[in-house]
């Protein structure tokens, strides 16, 4: 990958992780709110992916790993614990 | 034969980026609540995949390995939160009375 790809690539998924970000600080809704976080853990795993890439370290995909892994426990996990309550 | 494959993991990696854009602007700007489940479900396949693959193409051995690793794990596990996420975003609009957004 050239580096001014990189360098393109990585500003515009942190604009994108702003993004989110404002997003979610504005939604009123837990369901909004949960979209908004689960997006941001994908926006991550890629820019983990592309130092991965621009580095050839390997290490890094490892976090994007538990960085999925938590995404997925923290999604289902947190639409579990809200099932029976009536404030959401 | 070293830049081709440059190029390509340049196409993959934009590409990507403009699969995950899509998915970001559809979670911010449409309106109904599933709209929005179903734009950030596309995320998964539209933006990261492509950059995994990018990885596969373009890292070396050890990474291409990893990134097997992670485009598997995200590629079985994004339908079951998406199912998560439609099922929190109908028991909301429920207890709202059935009204949209």
């Amino acid at each position: 990958m050239h580096d001014v790809v990189f360098i393109i690539a990585m500003l515009w998924l942190m604009g994108l992780v702003a993004l989110l970000i404002g997003f979610a600080a504005r939604a009123r809704r837990l369901a909004h709110q949960m979209v908004a976080l689960d997006a941001i853990a994908l926006v991550f795993i890629a820019a983990l992916a592309l130092v991965a890439i621009a580095q050839r370290e390997p290490g890094y995909l490892d976090v994007a790993l538990v960085l999925a892994l938590l995404g997925f426990v923290q999604t289902v996990g947190i639409g579990r614990l809200v099932q029976g309550r009536r404030d959401l | 034969m070293a830049g081709v494959r440059l190029l390509i993991v340049d196409a993959l990696v934009l590409g990507g980026v403009a699969g995950l854009t899509l998915a970001v602007v559809g979670v911010v700007r449409l309106r109904d609540a599933f709209a929005k489940v179903h734009a950030a479900s596309t995320a998964v396949v539209l933006g990261v995949a492509l950059v995994l693959l990018a990885a596969i193409v373009g890292g070396g051995n050890a990474v291409a390995a990893r990134a097997l690793l992670v485009g598997g794990f995200l590629l079985l596990t994004a339908p079951v939160s998406t199912h998560a996420l439609v099922r929190l975003t109908r028991l909301d609009r429920e207890r709202r009375g059935g009204s949209k957004t």
